[in-house]
């Protein structure tokens, strides 16, 4: 899945730590920077999230996620303000307020926000793997159905992104010696950065889009033939019995359940006092 | 002394998949009957399309369940009636080893895919938890036990279809093609097994394997819908002449041109001018994988001094899997851009360099997968496509199409490519290619699916005066009975 | 001498439908992830994970959108680097696929089965679900500015959805007819 994050050469204690406990941890976070608290202390937990990150993955792992929502975060200052222009004013120009106290105010807390929230995610999915994940689902009652589907969309994926490719060789040398070159790269790929939307990139997009249409309809026919194999391998393996299904593996229990719980309820309380006593 | 109690009993089974518009109905089986003794291994010889995977699913209660269509007949396992049965409910009395491992395939670790099973039969976790380690540690495939089945070779991932098998125990077992890509000592290691164990088994093959001879005790043909048990003793002279007869071993002997063997006398359909021309060259060419590419698990590089492509011939590649079969064929297509080194074609009677894209109109490739690029309804439509852009009269395409039709034996142009046998799809693939009229024409892996006939005879159809046809397999044997020369690969390098 | 049919009630087995979920899932993900042409910086390409979720919606019916346009767009966005906008996503695209999936459904009552005004009625509706939903999404994670710069991009997104979708659809039930029997 997504643990491709490590800190320094192998698992930190935060990948070991148990995912239930992750899951009510990262859920806790999240809600607390939606609430309605003021902007200084939001960016006091937000240091908190980073330097949990960085003790547990490294500084480079706070950069990484911070480095990619950089874009995002430009576009937030430069378009919150004009929507909060009510309330004292910082900068004006010839009368016209750009930029007003609570303009700040806001722009700064959805900075604190996004960044707080991407940094929650990278975090919390880059220090768990796949099937944990998938466990501790099923421990908060995600059914069994659910978890197969969940666990099965996900092997298929490479295999389906491999067909893809595969079907565009195919298609692309069939068609070869009808095209004029220029068309033959990728019909529906990659185009130079840059998105003027000219009514002649419009059509260029369109077209592209058409000459699409044969590939996705053939990786498409291919996708949904494997269905009805995939449901025969299913039921050899005895989908559909109405016993009790047995479990070869689950989550640890036991003390470093408990450990790891009364972490994350002393974190929440910790939180919640924190909140509540400073209000 | 009593008579052998038949463990599995089929009788008179019929199978037609379901009619569609234009598709004739498919009858599979007539009248099948097949009697197995208990503890019993057996062979069945079918050749492709003749409905080995059908037939293994229908004893495991999965069609008509999911394909639709109509069965007839008496199928017992023991005391119980296996027809008619949800399938879930047979699984530890029937178990089926897929042709294709990567369908069955469902999860993302190795134990858990072996464990998926006794999971849904509702065992305890030791009890699970015991017969996943002794299926792993039987099949040898310990050290991967928490790997995802992903990173598994072809034959490992058949090793661990059979670990799974092994874990549930079922009476029946059930091997469609499972013996293709095992090495001979898994091959002897499988089979003793089952001896061991004293399962019944049906192992289902489009080959003849040597092994066969010391470990299954009976052996069977299907054809035309039936079934008929070989009397001729396993090693005897009657015995391989009639499987030589049927298609199911090659001419041992190298057929020269005054005594063609059959199998080469549909290859030269055409006589081979004395004097040949080079189609294609190559020099130095270079290509490297870096580690962990789609193509091979550790860095792979194929170098290659000097290649020339006569003009008028047929040439094999042969080599093992990871040998650099594919990526040579890749290559000499424009898919792939060497790294180095220069390819050069004939154009204009003169030899001169080509870029990828010039080699992606200049050759034909066969992909092993026929069906990555089919996506028309009907077979007319698919044929004629690459023509249309050529702008000819709706007569000369109507003609070459069933010229193309006729000539590979493929139904009527009205019919479905998706509802097609596996076989007739390959057919189709060789047919579009076939009015493409490329010079170079790549064949990969066409023997699979295909009966030795039919893909000598497409082979024959390929080859022309001024061009070169390159079929790639792993079968040394089918490389040197049906190719002018063969070039073989290891590790990258020609030999 | 029994004859047994093939069970046309397949897509009532539990297999079957787990099957089906997985594999259209997987292939929203990898129509969203695949084709990425940039147009705006926020989340920002176009995609055609759209196209996947009104095909799906068009072909095999509200709950199959529903579940392959939210989680298949949510495991998309957790396999990139934008895995914080995956429960947005869930909610969003699934709702998009559930509705385009209702009103998509309806002539088929009267058996009408190929294209017809009331795909465009379910892209119209599903449109405005994503359009909505993202905007509303957007404001809380980024601002209501932010978010109202997403929406012609959208909005492009959805008429390329569209437009994607009912050829695809097409020629998919030409190419393969079976399909049609799959819906449920």
């Amino acid at each position: 899945m997504i643990t491709q994050v490590y800190g320094k050469k192998g698992p930190s204690a935060f990948h070991r730590y148990d995912p239930r406990a992750k899951i009510v941890l990262l859920l806790a976070f999240l809600s607390l920077f939606f609430l309605p608290i003021p902007v200084g202390r939001l960016g006091a937990y937000l240091a908190v999230v980073l330097l949990v990150t960085g003790v547990f993955l490294g500084i480079l792992n706070i950069l990484r996620p911070i480095r990619l929502i950089l874009p995002i975060l430009i576009l937030v200052v430069l378009l919150t303000p004009p929507f909060h222009r009510y309330g004292p004013v910082l900068v004006s120009i010839r009368g016209f307020s750009l930029l007003s106290v609570p303009g700040l105010m806001e722009t700064l807390r959805l900075i604190v926000r996004f960044t707080g929230i991407t940094v929650l995610f990278y975090l919390f999915l880059g220090t768990t793997d796949q099937e944990n994940l998938i466990l501790a689902f099923r421990w908060f009652g995600l059914p069994f159905t659910f978890s197969l589907i969940l666990g099965i969309a996900l092997e298929y994926i490479p295999t389906i992104l491999i067909l893809y490719s595969q079907v565009q060789d195919a298609h692309r040398l069939r068609r070869a010696d009808a095209e004029p070159v220029s068309e033959q790269a990728h019909p529906a790929g990659r185009t130079p950065a840059g998105g003027g939307r000219s009514r002649g990139e419009a059509k260029g997009l369109f077209r592209r889009l058409a000459g699409a249409i044969p590939v996705l309809t053939s990786v498409i026919v291919l996708s949904v033939r494997r269905i009805p194999t995939l449901a025969m391998a299913l039921e050899t393996r005895g989908v559909g019995r109405k016993n009790r299904r047995g479990s070869y593996r689950s989550l640890k229990s036991g003390r470093s359940l408990l450990i790891d719980g009364m972490i994350a309820l002393a974190v929440v309380a910790a939180l919640s006092g924190s909140v509540v006593l400073f209000h | 002394m009593t008579p052998i109690e038949p463990d599995l009993s089929i009788q008179n089974l019929s199978f037609s998949y379901p009619e569609y518009p234009s598709v004739a109905s498919r009858q599979l089986f007539n009248g099948l009957s097949l009697q197995l003794p208990a503890g019993n291994i057996a062979v069945l010889l079918a050749r492709p399309d003749q409905g080995k995977t059908t037939l293994c699913r229908v004893l495991a209660g999965l069609i008509p369940r999911f394909t639709g269509g109509e069965v007839e007949g008496e199928v017992r396992l023991g005391a119980v009636r296996l027809l008619g049965q949800d399938p879930f409910r047979l699984i530890d009395q029937v178990g089926l080893v897929f042709q294709h491992p990567g369908e069955q395939l469902l999860t993302s670790r190795c134990d858990a895919e072996i464990a998926f099973a006794l999971e849904s039969l509702g065992l305890g976790r030791s009890e699970i938890q015991q017969r996943v380690t002794g299926a792993l540690q039987a099949m040898n495939l310990d050290r991967y036990r928490f790997q995802s089945p992903k990173v598994l070779s072809g034959g490992e991932k058949k090793k661990l279809l059979i670990a799974c098998l092994l874990a549930v125990d079922p009476r029946l077992w059930l091997l469609d093609e499972t013996l293709e890509e095992l090495d001979r000592g898994t091959k002897t290691q499988l089979l003793e097994l089952l001896k061991d164990r004293g399962r019944s088994t049906l192992i289902l093959s489009a080959k003849w394997h040597d092994i066969f001879k010391d470990t299954a005790n009976l052996i069977y043909l299907m054809e035309g819908g039936q079934v008929r048990p070989v009397r001729e003793k396993p090693g005897s002279v009657d015995f391989h002449k009639l499987l030589l007869k049927r298609g199911f071993v090659l001419p041992e002997e190298q057929s020269t041109p005054e005594h063609p063997s059959s199998l080469t006398r549909a290859v030269t359909s055409k006589v081979a001018t004395a004097q040949t021309d080079t189609l294609l060259e190559a020099r130095d060419l270079f290509f490297s994988y870096e580690e962990g590419g789609a193509e091979a698990a550790s860095p792979f590089t194929l170098r290659i001094d000097r290649l020339r492509l006569p003009t008028g011939k047929i040439l094999a590649v042969v080599g093992d899997n990871g040998s650099g079969k594919s990526t040579l064929g890749r290559l000499l297509c424009g898919l792939l851009t060497p790294g180095g080194g220069e390819i050069r074609i004939r154009r204009g009677g003169v030899l001169q360099p080509a870029a990828a894209q010039d080699l992606n109109r200049f050759t034909g490739y066969l992909f092993q997968d026929p069906d990555l690029q089919i996506f028309l309804p009907t077979v007319f439509e698919e044929l004629a496509l690459g023509m249309r852009r050529r702008h000819l009269s709706r007569e000369e395409i109507s003609r070459r199409v069933q010229k193309t039709l006729s000539l590979f034996g493929l139904p009527a142009g009205e019919a479905p490519p998706s509802l097609m046998s596996y076989g007739a799809r390959k057919k189709l693939q060789a047919g579009v290619y076939y009015l493409l009229d490329r010079p170079l024409m790549i064949i990969d892996e066409g023997d699979s699916g295909l009966s030795v006939d039919d893909f000598a005879r497409m082979i024959g159809i390929f080859r022309k005066e001024d061009g070169t046809v390159i079929f790639i397999t792993h079968d040394f044997r089918l490389a040197r009975a049906l190719a002018d020369e063969v070039l073989e690969l290891k590790a990258g390098r020609l030999v | 001498m029994k004859t047994e049919k093939g069970s046309s009630r397949i897509v009532e087995s539990p297999a079957f439908r787990v099957a089906l979920l997985a594999i259209l899932t997987a292939v929203t993900a990898v129509f969203t992830s695949v084709v990425k042409i940039p147009i705006a910086p926020t989340k920002g390409y176009l995609n055609l994970g759209d196209v996947a979720i009104y095909f799906t919606a068009f072909t095999f019916g509200p709950v199959s959108a529903l579940i392959a346009g939210g989680v298949g767009t949510a495991l998309a966005d957790v396999l990139s680097p934008y895995a914080q906008w995956a429960p947005i996503s869930l909610l969003v695209h699934g709702l998009q696929g559930l509705v385009a999936g209702l009103i998509a459904a309806v002539p088929l009552r009267s058996k009408g089965r190929g294209f017809n005004l009331f795909w465009l009625a379910a892209a119209a509706a599903g449109t405005a679900v994503m359009c909505a939903g993202y905007l509303a999404g957007g404001t809380l994670m980024v601002g209501f500015g932010p978010a109202l710069v997403e929406l012609p991009g959208n909005l492009l997104q959805n008429l390329v959805g569209v437009s994607g979708a009912i050829p695809l659809t097409i020629a998919v039930h030409r190419a393969y007819p079976p399909v049609a029997k799959l819906r449920w």
